[in-house]
């Protein structure tokens, strides 16, 4: 096998676990979407009207992003949806953190899990250059249906 | 050109995951309302009954004088974290967001007290969303303090922090 086949293996690995992640608390979110919303509404960050239209969506973005970037279909744009979620999400805990919010990040759908913090600024740093890696380098290398 | 990205592609995606939800809410069991309504609180002395079977809420210095009183319990509605941070000396932890009809620290309050029940401020809804559900459970002495945790820091009263 050659160098590049390896890389291309390893760049298709991490899209797969960062469409997993995806896919897992989305789901996890879909399960609890009264407990989401409330997790959104700990940020302050949203006038209360929009909290429940937000909960209801974005998980659904998740899920349908995540399950199809992990079948390999248009693995650019999914993994650009999945950048911009990251993007916004990181902006919230960072602006929590900020505002010395000590709250659940409300990631996977639950108000008593991982706390914001500088550790999930990293965790939400880390998969944006994962989903960055699968829009540069978007090979057909582990998909499960052909691009069209 | 294959690196092109197709935008078209993106908002079939974002439209379908966006209809998806609302077609999956609106048909789930567990589906929530489309826009949160707010709950209404009308600000009374105490004593009095609300209109409209609205929460009850009082400011800082109703609550002050409850406290002073020793007349009042005390109960903070966030998770257990920001309880441990900070809470008002004597009050007790019920997260709104873990709240059960068993709950233990609610099963040892009389009926008959009188329940402050408090958040960060003004912004948060937590305490309204408890006041609701314990008022289902019988208990009709129930307070929102609207300034919350935040005006009873700034008004440097007493407070207490750890898990008790």
């Amino acid at each position: 096998m050659t160098k590049e086949k390896i890389i291309n293996y390893l760049i298709a690995l991490t899209r797969i676990y960062l469409a997993l992640y995806f896919i897992l608390s989305g789901l996890a979110k879909i399960n609890n979407l009264e407990i989401f919303t409330y997790s959104i509404e700990n940020y302050r960050l949203f006038p209360i009207e929009f909290i429940n239209i937000l909960a209801i969506t974005i998980p659904w973005i998740e899920v349908i992003s995540g399950t199809l970037l992990l079948l390999g279909i248009f693995i650019k744009e999914n993994a650009l949806i999945i950048a911009s979620l990251l993007m916004v999400f990181t902006f919230a805990v960072i602006s929590a953190v900020l505002r010395n919010l000590d709250i659940d990040c409300g990631c996977q759908g639950t108000l008593d899990g991982q706390k914001v913090g500088m550790l999930k600024i990293i965790e939400n740093i880390s998969l944006f250059i994962v989903a960055i890696l699968s829009i540069r380098f978007p090979k057909q290398v582990l998909t499960f249906i052909k691009q069209f | 050109m294959k690196n092109k990205i197709n935008f078209k592609a993106i908002l079939g995606i974002l439209i379908s995951s966006i209809l998806l939800g609302i077609l999956y809410n609106t048909f789930s069991s567990d589906g929530i309302d489309f826009i949160r309504k707010e709950i209404k609180i009308d600000f009374v002395e105490i004593g009095e009954t609300s209109k409209n079977e609205n929460l009850k809420g009082i400011n800082i210095s109703q609550t002050l004088d409850l406290y002073n009183k020793k007349s009042a319990i005390f109960i903070d509605a966030r998770d257990q974290w920001e309880f441990s941070d900070a809470h008002i000396l004597g009050a007790v932890n019920i997260p709104e967001f873990s709240f059960s009809k068993d709950d233990s620290t609610l099963s040892d309050i009389s009926k008959s007290s009188i329940l402050v029940i408090y958040c960060d401020g003004d912004d948060c809804d937590t305490s309204k969303r408890l006041a609701k559900q314990i008022s289902d459970f019988g208990y009709e002495n129930i307070y929102v303090f609207l300034g919350g945790m935040k005006s009873w820091i700034e008004a440097e009263l007493p407070i207490c922090k750890g898990k008790k």
